[in-house]
């Protein structure tokens, strides 16, 4: 018994599908190169473990091949899946061939017993000579899914030629053509059965396909260069599809033809340090167009796309350098099979700049600008279409005090405009904002930063019944934080934060509302001498939040309606037993508290714990076993494993 | 005399660049001017939002945003990390769709999305999660696997119903408020669309 009919033996039995299945592997390794490479993979299989058949020789290497293999296996909670990979590949002077099986089953107890297997064969082939290139290229695959067993087969014949020609080769000036073209053939099967109901498609398509391709570039001087490539490919495909249910039968004769061309053009000019221009622009087409026979049906799929850009930048000397963009880009989808065309294009100019201030008393500021000025355009069938316009201006000052310490300003304001067709759902977003940095940094082993930020946000929709929701948000906020690495590699990271949004409604003032946080992290690791690691992390948050109105008095008052306490604790420790073996545990603790006026509050305790071993080695014979396994027990779930264990060796 | 050449053109382009910032500052006026809304809503239309503070309020403002008759999605946009949102559909989707357009998605264009999808039909909705306990990932990442929705529009007499499963990632603003920054959207097994589907269809399909 070969490869091949091992194969068909393993697909599911009953009904038509190991008759189909068997003929069409008859079809599909037709080709004789494709039936020595999987006999040959069959022997290497079979020779896996075959021993070296000489000091510098071995077996595997007198064949010129190279053989590997990996099993892993993978466990996520209820989730089991197992996967081996085998990999062949032989280079030679003949051919360069690849071949890869994967056997691949999924299980999942949460899922109702979800179980799932995938099995894939693949097979490639490549050949390259001064002539052109062929290849043959063949893949076979079986999955069952859900309750659903489905087969796929699935075989593609590429037989190509190419040729590249150099029609100008001067030291400025090049040119370049490539000219290809060949036939193609695929087989696709597909069976699939749900309870009583089956339904199979087995589609045969074969054709030409051609391609050409132009490509040049021109230095015209030593600071101005051109390059340009046109690009053209189609093919023309004969398909004929039987489809078949538990109630009718169909067979669909088609002819699909597919063409694209692609223009591309770039110039560039850098003659001076302060000054250069690089403009391109790009158009690419495509379509493809599916012709059933028997009924006089034609589906068509077009896109067409266009891109313009050109930039200006420059470095005039060290202290200033800035870039600036112009660019427009459209494309348009025309896919009629399933009403889905749609338009999309985006143009704007973008700028950025940065300074450093050579004045004495400012000596080291830099400034930095960033504009962006675009408007993204999106037309879809069946919906409306719309624009939307972005502004956006961003500033940056940094600035040192002294050798240790560097204060960092930024402003920025964007505002951004959906405009639709018919004005049904116009929206425009503000956004500014302004933050202060200051870090400090006496020592390499400590760093510690102060900031201030503060942001306003306005959504307005410009429709009158969807302005219920137009409001605006303020948030302040403190940070601090710093970083210190201690003796022995101890590194501690503490992290403080006290913050406040207040958010108030264009139409409606009584909801307006307030919400403040206080909040601390805490991070510590510690690698206790040479074997163990220690990591600690520790959140504390606490918010409330709750109306923020008008009171009697005429002024705004803050009446607190929740509070809540999350805090988040997780402990970790890491042994090396030795340089292969590792033992961990971690634990993690996390309290969820929060009160509500007027009613009961509640509180929510998870706590979580995890022993994990940890196994990697590569011995003597290559064999490679990288294996993790981890059993999490916790008072909110049932335990739970989390294993993940690979075994490979590439045989040499 | 080179250095002294560079130092003019320097100064020269810094001088046009003080001067384009400040026409820039005059302009800024209108640039950075926003609209002003038409009028005044009905306070009936307006749609309940309370602090995320829990995943599960989390979900509650979301749902609540979709089901509200003024369709307003103001506050399922803001139930989203507006920093960062993935969008990840199920495999047997993105291929179905043909036409990926979630790979850098963002809680803006998602609440585009939903906002067109919903006003593009006349159709009520009624949605509903099935959330079991969510699991952390770290102190600032909690998500809930497998969580279940279950989208119903119902028009008429006709109805349309979107379900399946979705892995979905929260991340802690460092204020106790939790916003959704990863969605992995999964077939649940069952005939129906998922929510991803939904999305990328951009239109509810009777």
């Amino acid at each position: 018994m070969n490869a091949r009919e091992m194969k068909i033996d393993s697909a599911p039995r009953g009904g038509a599908t190991a008759g189909r299945l068997r003929a069409v592997l008859g079809g599909l390794f037709a080709a004789r190169a494709l039936t020595a490479a999987t006999t040959v993979l069959a022997v290497v299989a079979g020779g896996a473990t075959a021993v070296k058949a000489g000091a510098d020789e071995t077996f595997f290497s007198r064949l010129s091949i190279a053989p590997s293999y990996e099993s892993s296996y993978r466990v996520q909670r209820k989730a089991a899946t197992w996967r081996q990979d085998f990999d062949v590949q032989r280079q030679s002077g003949l051919a360069d061939l690849k071949g890869a099986l994967r056997i691949e089953s999924k299980e999942d107890e949460a899922r109702n017993d979800h179980r799932e297997w995938r099995n894939r064969f693949r097979f490639d082939a490549d050949r390259q000579s001064a002539l052109g290139t062929f290849k043959l290229y063949g893949s076979l695959q079986r999955n069952s899914r859900e309750n659903i067993n489905s087969l796929t087969v699935r075989n593609e014949d590429t037989i190509q030629l190419s040729h590249a020609l150099a029609l100008l080769d001067h030291d400025d000036r090049k040119l370049n053509l490539q000219l290809g073209g060949g036939w193609v053939g695929d087989r696709d099967l597909q069976e699939s059965r749900r309870g009583g109901r089956f339904s199979q498609s087995d589609a045969q398509a074969s054709g030409w396909i051609g391609e050409a391709s132009l490509s040049g570039n021109w230095h015209a001087t030593q600071a101005l260069e051109f390059s340009s490539s046109v690009s053209w490919e189609g093919s023309v495909k004969e398909s004929e599809a039987f489809l078949a249910d538990t109630e009718t039968d169909t067979t669909i004769a088609a002819t699909d033809r597919a063409r694209a061309l692609a223009l591309r053009s770039e110039a560039e000019w850098s003659a001076h340090p302060g000054l250069s221009v690089a403009v391109s622009g790009s158009y690419m087409t495509s379509s493809a167009q599916y012709f059933q026979r028997s009924v006089e049906r034609q589906d068509t799929k077009r896109s067409n796309r266009h891109d313009f850009s050109l930039v200006v930048g420059g470095e005039p000397d060290s202290i200033l350098s800035y870039e600036a963009e112009v660019y427009t880009s459209r494309t348009d989808y025309d896919y009629a099979l399933l009403s889905s065309d749609k338009l999309s294009g985006r143009e704007g100019l973008r700028a950025v700049a940065a300074y450093e201030i050579p004045r004495t008393l400012l000596a080291g500021t830099t400034v930095t600008a960033n504009f962006d000025l675009g408007t993204r355009s999106e037309a879809r069938e069946n919906s409306a279409a719309y624009d939307t316009r972005e502004h956006r201006l961003e500033g940056e000052i940094s600035r040192p005090l002294g050798e240790r310490m560097t204060l960092r300003a930024r402003l920025a304001t964007e505002l951004i405009q959906d405009y639709y067709e018919d004005g049904g759902l116009d929206k425009d977003r503000v956004r500014d904002g302004a933050s202060f940095v200051l870090l400090y940094r006496p020592s390499k082993r400590f760093q510690a930063r102060g900031g201030y930020a503060t942001k306003y946000e306005e959504t307005i929709n410009i429709r009158e019944q969807r302005a219920g929701q137009n409001q605006t948000q303020e948030d302040f906020r403190v940070t601090a934080d710093y970083q210190v690495l201690l003796p022995a590699r101890v590194t501690v990271q503490q992290n403080f934060q006290i913050s406040a949004t207040y958010t108030y409604y264009i139409y409606d003032e009584t909801k307006n509302s307030l919400t403040r946080t206080n909040r601390v992290t805490t991070k510590i690791s510690a690698p206790l001498w040479q074997t163990t690691d220690l990591h600690f992390e520790h959140l504390y948050n606490k918010s409330d939040s709750g109306a923020y109105t008008y009171s009697g008095s005429g002024e705004r008052a803050y009446s607190i309606s929740s509070e809540s306490i999350r805090q988040y604790l997780k402990a970790e420790l890491g042994y090396r037993l030795t340089s292969e073996l590792r033992i961990g545990a971690s634990e993690t603790f996390e309290v969820n508290q929060r009160d509500y006026a007027g009613r009961p509050s509640s509180s929510r305790e998870k706590n979580t714990f995890t022993g994990e071993i940890s196994y990697q080695r590569e011995f003597m014979n290559g064999i490679m076993v990288n294996a993790r396994f981890a059993r999490t027990a916790s008072n909110q779930e049932e335990d739970f494993w989390n294993i993940n264990a690979t075994v490979s060796k590439v045989f040499d | 005399m080179r250095r002294c050449r560079r130092s003019l053109i320097s100064r020269w382009i810094v001088s046009r660049a003080l001067l384009a910032a400040a026409l820039l500052g005059v302009a800024s006026g209108c640039l950075f001017q926003p609209r002003e809304s038409e009028g005044q809503p009905d306070p009936s239309d307006q749609v309940q939002w309370i602090p995320p503070g829990t995943l599960g309020n989390a979900l509650g403002n979301m749902e609540r945003a979709l089901e509200s008759e003024a369709q307003d999605l103001t506050n399922y946009g803001r139930s989203f990390d507006d920093e960062q949102f993935e969008l990840i559909l199920d495999p047997a989707d993105e291929a179905e769709l043909g036409l990926n357009e979630f790979e850098d998605w963002s809680a803006q264009q998602e609440e585009s999305r939903m906002s067109g999808i919903l006003n593009s039909t006349e159709a009520e909705l009624d949605v509903q999660w099935t959330p079991d306990d969510s699991l952390s990932q770290g102190a600032d990442v909690r998500y809930y696997e497998d969580l279940s929705y279950r989208l119903v529009f119902e028009k008429d007499s006709e109805m349309a119903e979107y379900s399946g499963r979705c892995d979905l990632y929260f991340r802690d603003d460092g204020q106790g408020n939790w916003y959704v920054f990863r969605w992995v959207d999964k077939r649940d097994g069952s005939a129906n669309r998922t929510w991803g589907w939904l999305r990328g269809r951009n239109m509810v399909e009777f």
